[in-house]
């Protein structure tokens, strides 16, 4: 009996002594998640380009702990971002229209030399004028075919890390198969879609300019089909290129889901009924990890959306200005000039510039869905 | 009142002419030849105020002023040719007024190199 109650005093002594430093540690799942998934340089890819791209007022970091911590997506400041933007973008194109403008003046001066149509020295004069305007057209073809080049790298480059990250989130929630599938393919997309773009789709532009120039310097040689045709070619093979990887990507993201929904649920089940008494908990945590690797990766995604939407939208913008001011050279210049050639050689680069626009476009859709289609199997984790 | 100045100038030079045509006719071709280039010194002050306005325009936007200043330079040699043809032809000197009209175009194409070399530089880089 003594030695029972010795037992007993000691055991209570010990349980009360360890007691005191039992405590519960306070674990933030989010930001453990977020650190494992690097996030910090992942939003440090977008505040750099939002810096390039002069959109100093919005910031990814901002955004995503914005949604993180539930706040939601401050809109007015999106939205004053791209209004400003879209003001600097109109102040600069008025330079364009300056510029535009005294060529419609040119236009009008030669116009009015139309002394005797048949000599010699008027035709001359005429294509004199007109190689000089060629050069001026060319040389802001080539600011914006820079322009263009650089968007395309940089949406490539934004395309690999964003893939990047969100399989990083997928592999971290137990997506292997769509993640063995998806990723490969996402990397492959962008590095084509920047090689078609380079090799293809700008040289073709390029040639269509070049051979619209040669029709209308020369009166014998009409090259306007032809121009047409490299112009729509490689309008043709690009919208060919993204609507096969949408189509491959929507496949594949479908049948890969059931594969990792299948996967995910025996894992719950193995891990709730076959591990006996702490089961049950164990797979709440698991529940929990994934809530908090779901939110990171819809948000990831999300702050790339809404990043890339903003850095796209200013050479889009430019675009459209520069599309409608052409558009507008071409209607003013009509009254002035009875001469069709220069008319229709602006024409010739209003095309270009109006495809160069649905390309952009293109990349930018291709971009979206292939982020939503990822973001969509972030979105099946817990279900 | 540059108008009214050409006019008023233009109806005397021909009622000098055509009194001039019958008794001195190597005096009426020198006064028809005078008198248009009075007429075109008439004009200049006026091609002086668009070619500001040109200019101010240039200096606002972004253009290669070069380009610019060889367009007006070739539209003023072809109208300076036109008018010096015009002006043989009228003397029934159709052989000189062939001549001027190529020294105009040998002048304009020696203008025009610079512009020419600069688009196939262009396409070049482009291409």
């Amino acid at each position: 009996m003594k030695n029972c109650l010795k037992f007993l005093v000691c055991y209570i002594c010990i349980f009360i002594l360890f007691s005191f430093n039992i405590f519960a540690e306070e674990v933030d799942v989010t930001k453990n998640v977020s650190e494992s998934l690097d996030v910090d340089s992942y939003l440090e890819v977008f505040e750099k380009y939002v810096e390039e791209n002069n959109l100093e007022e919005f910031s990814p970091k901002n955004l995503y702990l914005n949604l993180v911590s539930g706040e939601g997506i401050d809109y007015k400041n999106i939205l004053d971002t791209f209004v400003s933007n879209l003001v600097i973008q109109v102040k600069e194109s008025m330079n364009s229209a300056i510029t535009i403008f005294v060529i419609i003046i040119v236009m009008a001066i030669l116009s009015s030399l139309e002394l005797d149509k048949n000599s010699d020295i008027v035709k001359i004069s005429k294509l004199i004028v007109l190689i000089c305007v060629s050069s001026i057209l060319l040389k802001n073809y080539i600011e914006i075919v820079d322009m263009f080049r650089n968007l395309v790298n940089m949406l490539g480059t934004v395309m690999q890390a964003v893939s990047t990250f969100l399989m990083g989130v997928l592999i971290a929630s137990g997506k292997i198969t769509s993640t063995g599938i998806i990723q490969p393919l996402i990397l492959f997309i962008s590095n084509f879609i920047c090689v078609v773009t380079q090799y293809i789709v700008i040289p073709f532009f390029t040639i269509s300019i070049v051979i619209n120039i040669i029709s209308k310097i020369s009166e014998n040689i009409r090259l306007d089909e032809l121009s047409g045709m490299f112009r729509k070619s490689s309008l043709y093979i690009f919208s060919s290129i993204i609507a096969i990887f949408i189509l491959i990507l929507s496949m594949e993201s479908t049948v890969t889901k059931s594969i990792d929904n299948i996967y995910f649920k025996t894992t719950q089940n193995i891990v709730s009924n076959a591990v006996p008494v702490v089961g049950k908990f164990l797979s709440d945590s698991l529940d929990t990890v994934l809530g908090a690797t779901e939110l990171i990766g819809k948000v990831g995604g999300a702050v790339a959306l809404v990043s890339v939407v903003l850095i796209v939208s200013v050479p889009i913008i430019k675009l459209i200005i520069i599309v409608v001011l052409y558009k507008l050279l071409t209607a003013f210049s009509e009254p002035i000039n009875s001469d069709k050639t220069i008319r229709s050689l602006i024409e010739g680069f209003t095309k270009v510039y109006k495809d160069m626009l649905g390309v952009l476009i293109g990349i930018m859709v291709l971009f979206v869905m292939s982020t939503g289609i990822i973001m969509g199997i972030i979105s099946r984790l817990s279900g | 009142m540059t108008l009214f100045k050409v006019i008023g100038f233009g109806i005397i030079a021909v009622s000098l002419v055509i009194i001039l045509k019958n008794q001195r006719p190597e005096i009426a071709l020198m006064c028809v030849v005078a008198s248009s280039v009075i007429i075109l010194l008439f004009v200049f002050d006026e091609l002086k105020s668009v070619i500001d306005l040109i200019n101010s325009l240039m200096q606002k936007s972004s253009i290669d002023s070069t380009y610019i200043k060889i367009i007006l330079k070739v539209i003023g040699i072809s109208y300076i040719i036109e008018f010096g043809k015009d002006i043989c032809k009228d003397a029934g000197e159709s052989a000189i007024a062939n001549k001027m009209e190529m020294a105009g175009k040998v002048i304009i194409v020696s203008l025009s190199i610079p512009v020419v070399a600069s688009l196939i530089d262009i396409v070049t880089e482009l291409v």
